[in-house]
């Protein structure tokens, strides 16, 4: 069976060229599963996050996280206090690598990423080219971007753009 | 050629062609256009806006009123471009404006001749009579000959960036005010963004000196050397706003004939700092004489531009007409350079203190001849008249600091009567002036600080140089009543000009205060707004043109749609598949006919994953959907769908969808496509707001799904193959049943639902899994003729079964309107419910749905036609509703509707008239139920 546009960024990424060095790296990080957690009223929301067993976890409302629980272990349900939906299709996850990262995920989003991605782990929800997006730096170098899959192509072609005007090379 | 042999910080070893009005001319990197014409020996660069006066260089900067060209062509072509801050390149293009055929033999200088015509508010005098004459006659001329400059009316060929800034400080100019507080910020810990509208840093220095300052230079390294710091060159901030945020705009590749591969043309800065310093220096203010105007009069400040940083001469034989010390410096620059100044004109009374070599008159230019200067009169304090022959006057009128940033956010300027000038007033948190912009430099104050002045007598004496407002206009103005500074703004466009009034504006307040026998701070000045200079659109836009104007968003099916021939409708930002095209398809409509007719017939498959999809989990869910929908939810069985209808507070549907029941405590409802997001805000709100009692977790799952919608009376036994492990009978699955299952290793879910009428399914996937599920299904009903099918024969399906889409649920019909009344549960309360049942909304005589079907079978029926009894006349108010939706239906082989008819269910087997007066058209139709299709649902439930 052709699998070819199974996920988001798939047919994107392998068009490009083998990364150069001072460029940046892009991949598509299939191994992150991501899922809606939310709290029940009356349950104490970080613990309720715990239970969940999630990482690269991200407020983006009252009681109410997205992270990540692998791409195995993604389904919908809960436990005492947690409702747990399943979102593992329903982001593009791509990891943006490279000595330029910052400055070029800094054209897109209208957040001090200094400030806010100040260290390994930080994560922020934002917008892109009026596209949401959650942010996650892995290292200085290193950052995740979830991307509501059915804009993959818009937020790609932001991505493609905005490297080109910084004269940033994209590989894979 | 005025070029100077030597001097100049221009690269003499880089020579540049360029043309100007078709000549070829030759400057050097480093030059302005203005430099470069001026070293080419032009003088006449365009002419002006009303009066059509020979104009030339009169700045050095982005106040430049005059010197306005159109730069490059073709598609690329920029009007009203300052040739003062044009960079030079090779092969530029720049043509002067407002003049035919040339700017220095412009046959519309005829104009001049009505000169009295054109006084300020002209066309609220003029041309009153005839009165018919106005609409046809004179506006249309007035309208051709408004404007400077021509658009290319082409798209813009180039590319517009974006980019974020943020700092602790934000330095606006870097003239050594702006260097040092730059310097200090960063030695001081601070993340500092130094933006700079030149392509050098320096500031006035590069004027002053000719040469670079090693002070500059020595600060600008050490910046450079700071990781805290960046420095923007060619980047122009054009607004301050709310939340200390910047606009600023930075020509990329402005100063290149053309953008590299990728490069913008230009990127748009948002910029957020906690403090802003602004170094923006000061304007040179003109002084109003008569005929200031003509080329060859030029700022003091902006000779020694063009002598210093250029090595230009802009005359051979000059005078100075000075009303503070600064002119005496500019003087001094041009004897240095080997120039000839003639005088100093002294337009100061009392005891002035300047050691200069140059003979000085205590006195006042009082006119100027020649079509480029050749003369100047002067008027000695004593009476007595001379005229001098010069080819250039330099003006130092005293100086406006550049503070109109301060008043972008509300920040008044006061005047100083020490500087005479306007300073800036009080500052919000964090913004700062220093330098010339916060009034002077602090040892030269006083060689800076002069009163606005104004010459008396003279021929016209220009204070709006680029508006043509003179100062019989601003007199006009206050004699007419337009005593306020606004007033006179607007009633003589005074400061309207793409310069905002820059360097004239201050002249004209004084003026004003002059004629109203009042000091200028009473009379105060305007407040100035974004943007400081022109800002091209391309640049607010950025990548968002064109076809990339909103992000879109892609079905999971997409790809495999584009393959498969379809072609695609914006529905929202989604791009939905509205038919496929096969081979022999005449048309679109064959296209949908046929893919509806297969439906009826065997099976089609289509892609409905844009449907708003909502999961709903929590101990209260059932009871809070009681809530949101007119019909009972929570005694919808586990393994069971239902069909809801939603109503807003005012009473009116709002959507419609479906509720299924995946679990006790877990249920997923549908949306229709267009109110996801909607729907999604109204049930948080409900939950967050309403009910914050309820246990009830709502979270929007649209993205995660792909849901295909299966229908027709095959499409039991195409699912049946694709889940052979299933039991699909109507047993185990029947009409509204839901179940959960997997497909390929994932979440599967499978409801028996219908739009098409038919036996038909949706399965949901996640939506990786789409386009393989797609494939699939293709793969294996081949055997039984499957079809996808799009929107347009969806479209053919539901209004064949006489289903309600958006058409009908247009925000201004009730479930009764919709037939659906009996979906208003008496047993429970609802949003909506109370106000559904106003008079007005369970009015009899509403426009409720029907069929519609043209009795002249080959008619055709139009969406959006008025209906109205067979023989009443079409005009207003006659119309008893309108048709809503309209196909060819497949099966009953004529167009067919659904509208929206007083009294409509009542009205069943009545021959009305659907008539169109955009179309022209008017058929007879007769009102039918809207359900032209098996009325008894035997085939959906198969």
């Amino acid at each position: 069976m052709d699998n070819q546009h199974d996920t988001a960024f798939q047919t994107l990424v392998a068009r490009l060229s083998p990364a150069v060095s001072g460029g940046l790296c892009i991949a598509e990080r299939q191994d992150i599963g991501l899922v809606s957690v939310m709290a029940r009223p009356g349950f104490e929301a970080a613990a309720a996050v715990e239970r969940a067993g999630l990482s690269h976890v991200v407020s983006v409302g009252p009681g109410n996280w997205i992270g990540a629980r692998g791409s195995e272990g993604a389904v919908s349900g809960g436990t005492a206090g947690v409702a747990v939906f399943d979102q593992q299709a329903a982001f593009g996850v791509l990891e943006v690598a490279g000595p330029a990262a910052q400055r070029l995920l800094q054209k897109g989003v209208f957040v001090d990423l200094d400030a806010h991605l100040a260290t390994d782990g930080a994560s922020l929800c934002s917008v892109i080219a009026r596209i949401n997006v959650i942010l996650w730096r892995l290292t200085p170098e290193r950052f995740l971007v979830a991307v509501p899959r059915s804009f993959a192509a818009s937020f790609w072609h932001w991505l493609e753009v905005s490297a080109a005007a910084e004269a940033l090379r994209l590989g894979r | 050629m005025t070029r100077l042999v030597k001097g100049g910080s221009i690269d003499r070893t880089k020579p540049l062609s360029f043309r100007f009005d078709g000549r070829e001319m030759t400057g050097f990197a480093g030059d302005s256009l203005a430099s470069a014409l001026l070293a080419n020996g032009v003088r006449i660069v365009g002419r002006s806006f009303k009066y059509h006066r020979p104009r030339g260089i009169m700045t050095d900067g982005p106040d430049e009123p005059n010197a306005l060209v159109t730069l490059r062509t073709g598609a690329r072509a920029e009007p009203n471009a300052k040739a003062p801050v044009v960079e030079l390149f090779e092969g530029l293009e720049a043509t002067s404006q407002n003049c035919w055929p040339s700017p220095d033999f412009d046959l519309m200088a005829i104009n001049r001749l009505f000169a009295p015509l054109f006084v300020a508010g002209f066309y609220y005098k003029t041309f009153m009579w005839p009165a018919a004459f106005w609409e046809k006659v004179y506006e249309p001329i007035i309208r051709r000959a408004a404007g400077l400059g021509k658009l290319s009316g082409a798209a813009d060929p180039d590319s517009y960036d974006r980019s974020h800034g943020f700092a602790d400080v934000l330095v606006v100019g870097a003239g050594m005010a702006g260097l040092l507080a730059a310097r200090d910020a960063a030695r001081d810990g601070q993340r500092v963004l130094l933006v700079e509208a030149d392509h050098r840093l320096g500031g006035r220095l590069l004027s002053e000196n000719g040469t670079d300052s090693a002070a500059a230079l020595e600060i600008e390294r050490e910046l450079a050397a700071n990781v805290q710091v960046t420095i923007l060159t060619r980047t122009t901030l054009f607004g301050v706003y709310d939340g200390n945020s910047y606009g600023a705009v930075e020509r990329v590749s402005d100063h290149l004939a053309t953008a590299a591969p990728g490069q913008p043309r230009q990127r748009y800065w948002k910029i957020v700092a906690k403090n802003a310093v602004f170094a923006t220096g000061a304007t040179e203010r003109p002084i109003a004489f008569g005929g200031n105007d003509r080329p060859g009069v030029m700022m003091a400040s902006a000779v020694q531009t063009y002598v210093n940083r250029y090595g230009v001469a802009p005359g051979r034989k000059a005078a100075i007409f000075a009303v503070c010390d600064t002119g005496y410096a500019v003087a001094h620059a041009l004897v240095a350079a080997g120039i000839d100044v003639t005088a100093i004109i002294d337009g100061r009374r009392g005891e002035v203190m300047v050691d200069t070599p140059v003979r000085v008159i205590r006195g006042e230019v009082v006119a100027t001849h020649g079509k480029s200067l050749n003369a100047i009169d002067i008027r000695h304090f004593d009476g007595t008249r001379e005229r001098i022959r010069v080819d250039l006057l330099g003006v130092a009128g005293g100086w406006n600091p550049n503070i109109g940033f301060a008043s972008h956010v509300g920040a008044r300027p006061s005047w100083s009567d020490a500087l005479q000038t306007f300073v800036p007033g009080a500052l919000p948190d964090g913004m700062r002036f220093v330098g010339a912009a916060a009034g002077a430099v602090a040892d030269d104050a006083a060689e800076r600080a002069a009163p606005p002045h104004i010459v008396a007598g003279g021929g016209k004496a220009f204070v709006d140089f680029q508006h043509d407002v003179t100062v019989d206009d601003v007199r006009m103005a206050e004699r007419e009543g337009y005593r306020s500074v606004e007033h006179l703004k607007r009633y003589t466009t005074l400061g309207m000009a793409t310069d905002q009034g820059k360097a004239g504006q201050v002249l004209g307040h004084a003026i004003l205060a002059q004629l109203r026998d009042t000091h200028i701070a009473a009379v105060g000045t305007i407040a100035a707004r974004p943007p400081h200079v022109p800002v091209a659109i391309g640049a607010l836009a950025g990548l968002h043109v064109g076809e990339h104007l909103k992000p879109v968003r892609h079905t999971p099916t997409h790809e495999w749609a584009s393959k498969a021939g379809a072609s695609f409708v914006n529905a929202g930002l989604w791009k939905r598949a509205q038919w496929f095209t096969a081979p022999g398809d005449a048309d679109w409509q064959a296209s949908a006919t046929r893919e509806a007719k297969a439906v009826r017939r065997s099976v089609g498959i289509c892609d409905v994953s844009t449907l708003g999809k909502i999961e709903i989990v929590g101990r209260d869910a059932g009871a809070f959907l009681d809530r949101l929908y007119t019909n009972m939810m929570s005694t919808v069985p586990v393994g069971k769908c239902r069909y809801g209808v939603m109503l807003r507070e005012d009473g009116f549907v709002f959507d419609d969808g479906t509720v299924s029941r995946l679990a006790e405590d877990r249920y997923v409802l549908t949306t229709t496509t267009a109110n996801a997001v909607a729907v999604m805000r109204h049930i948080e709100f409900a939950a967050q707001v309403l009910w914050p009692e309820m246990d009830v977790l709502p979270c929007s799952v649209t993205e995660n799904w792909a849901q295909i919608a299966v229908a027709g009376p095959n499409s039991r036994a195409l699912l049946q193959a694709l889940l052979p492990s299933l039991d699909l009978s109507n047993a185990a699955l029947p009409f509204m049943g839901a179940l959960v299952d997997h497909w390929q290793g994932a979440p599967m879910r499978l409801f028996r639902l219908s739009f098409s009428g038919e036996l038909a399914y949706e399965i949901a996937v996640p939506a990786r899994l789409g386009e393989r599920l797609m494939r699939e299904l293709t793969v294996i009903g081949a055997a039984m003729g499957v079809v996808p099918y799009g929107l347009e024969a969806l479209a053919i399906l539901r209004i064949e079964k006489g289903h309600a889409a958006g058409g009908e649920l247009n925000g201004q019909v009730t479930a009764h309107d919709l037939g659906l009344g009996r979906m208003l549960s008496s047993k429970k309360d609802f949003i909506g419910r109370v106000l559904a049942g106003r008079e007005a909304l369970t009015d009899p005589q509403r426009p409720a749905l029907v069929g519609l079907k043209p009795v002249d079978t080959a008619a055709r029926l139009t969406a959006g036609a008025l209906l109205l009894a067979a023989d009443a006349p079409l005009s207003p108010g006659m119309d008893a509703g309108h048709v809503t939706s309209v196909c060819v239906s497949g099966v009953l082989d004529q167009w067919i509707g659904l509208g929206l008819l007083s009294r409509g269910p009542e009205r069943v087997g009545e021959i009305i008239s659907a008539a169109s007066p955009l179309r022209g058209t008017r058929i007879d139709v007769e009102v039918v139920s809207p359900v032209f299709f098996d009325p008894q649902g035997e085939r959906l439930r198969g």
